[in-house]
């Protein structure tokens, strides 16, 4: 298999970006593809403190971590990385990755690269799409819409949506449903991850007392957020590798 | 209800996600009480999503629960639709159609007993209609039916005494035979 870099990014702070890249790691997790992660929210690390066995908080503008992520992906064991970056730092990032050529080996097929680029309700979100459109071609380009809060008062309509939308030729769209206010506290408060919370677990693994109610509106915001997952090329190369693989490099070159 | 049932009811809103803890959860973490919840019109469609999103049925099983929906339906097509959706949705429930003898019959309307013919049910009950007397004395807060039941409908006109225990057995009847309690005679 292929090794896979996931970046997870938004120019723009609570779009909800880390947890997107929560209940990505979740979903990996449940298809038993093992997956590493990286938080460059560095120091604090929100996601560190929901995957503390696989998360390393990292700052990415540091030449030795940069290193930790890229050079150990084709000999690690663990072939998924997932990296969260810190908010507002995906242009630099990637203006960064383009610079020491990470952009260009995955262009060129040393591994397979997905950018999870979170877009929330304002119209600022639509203009980084623009402005990171050099970065993306060659890689598989996510357009997730996070509903998951302030669903009623995105500044954007789905017109001005799809001519952003429109301007980016290799773009896949994803929406991340609405969870519940209340269940998505309660799973904060709690540290777990989404699937502990489910199966009522605590993060020591014994059994929790979480609200079933609760659980229930987690579990079902992480069925639909999968179905959209399980739509992404990327996503399906992982649970087919050999022939998704071809078929997203395919695709590319349609794209190009 | 809370006006009938002051001691053991409670007004809840269930558009907050609060009250919907404190309803489902009390429910799955006691389970050896009944509990009864009186659903306002313009909640069904709202509670049955949340019902059937949270998975309650499964969680209900679990607990050794079982859960019975009584779809009150009135005689239009807005009404046998909405009953058509909410036994979906409660797909592991028992579900009872309640069609009212005093409100008219949804039967009549050809449409109306065709969507009815296709709606998964367990059973039906047919409330008898009673008299503006009846209504009248029911509708007192004072009023209660195992209370009636218990004396024997002692101190009541015996009109309405005989009215009221038709009116109960013919709905007692309408269980099957074996269902718990089954076919009474009072």
């Amino acid at each position: 298999m292929k090794p896979l870099l996931i970046l997870v990014g938004a120019d723009k702070g609570g779009v909800g970006k880390t947890t997107t890249s929560r209940a990505l790691l979740d979903f990996l997790a449940r298809r038993n593809i093992l997956a590493r992660a990286f938080d460059t929210e560095n120091p604090r690390g929100t996601l560190h403190r929901f995957y503390p066995n696989i998360t390393e908080i990292i700052d990415l503008q540091e030449v030795r971590d940069q290193m930790k992520v890229l050079d150990t992906m084709q000999e690690a064991a663990v072939k998924v990385s997932v990296v969260d970056l810190k908010a507002g730092s995906m242009s630099r990032s990637l203006e960064t990755f383009e610079n020491i050529g990470v952009l260009d080996a995955a262009r060129s097929g040393d591994f397979d690269m997905a950018l999870f680029h979170v877009v929330g309700p304002s119209i600022a979100s639509l203009d980084e799409m623009g402005e990171i459109a050099q970065y993306t071609k060659g890689i598989s380009y996510i357009v997730a819409r996070n509903f998951i809060n302030e669903t009623n008062f995105f500044e954007w309509d789905e017109k001005t949506f799809k001519k952003y939308f429109a301007g980016l030729s290799n773009a896949r769209e994803i929406e991340i449903p609405k969870l519940n206010e209340m269940a998505y506290e309660q799973v904060d408060l709690a540290g777990v991850t989404f699937s502990d919370f489910i199966n009522n677990r605590k993060p020591n693994g014994r059994d929790a007392n979480y609200s079933f109610v609760l659980r229930g509106y987690v579990r079902k915001w992480i069925s639909d957020l999968e179905a959209e997952f399980d739509k992404l090329d990327v996503v399906k190369a992982l649970m087919t590798p050999q022939a998704s693989a071809e078929e997203e490099a395919s695709a590319g070159e349609d794209d190009e | 209800m809370a006006g009938y049932f002051p001691a053991s009811s409670r007004i809840i809103d269930f558009s907050r996600t609060g009250d919907q803890v404190l309803v489902f959860d009390t429910m799955v973490d006691e389970p050896d009480h009944d509990y009864v919840i009186d659903l306002q019109d313009n909640l069904l469609k709202p509670f049955f999503n949340i019902y059937h999103d949270i998975a309650f049925d499964a969680g209900a099983a679990a607990a050794g629960i079982t859960v019975s929906v009584y779809f009150m339906l009135d005689r239009t097509l807005t009404s046998v639709r909405a009953a058509a959706e909410v036994s979906r949705l409660a797909a592991g429930a028992s579900f009872i159609p309640v069609r009212n003898e005093a409100i008219g019959n949804i039967l009549a309307i050809p449409e109306g007993a065709r969507l009815y013919e296709g709606i998964r049910k367990n059973r039906e009950i047919m409330l008898p209609r009673l008299s503006i007397d009846a209504l009248n004395l029911i509708d007192d807060p004072q009023f209660s039916f195992s209370g009636f039941v218990a004396r024997n409908g002692e101190g009541y006109p015996l009109e309405l005494k005989i009215e009221l225990f038709q009116f109960l057995e013919t709905i007692y009847n309408q269980r099957r035979a074996d269902e718990a309690g089954g076919p009474v005679t009072l």
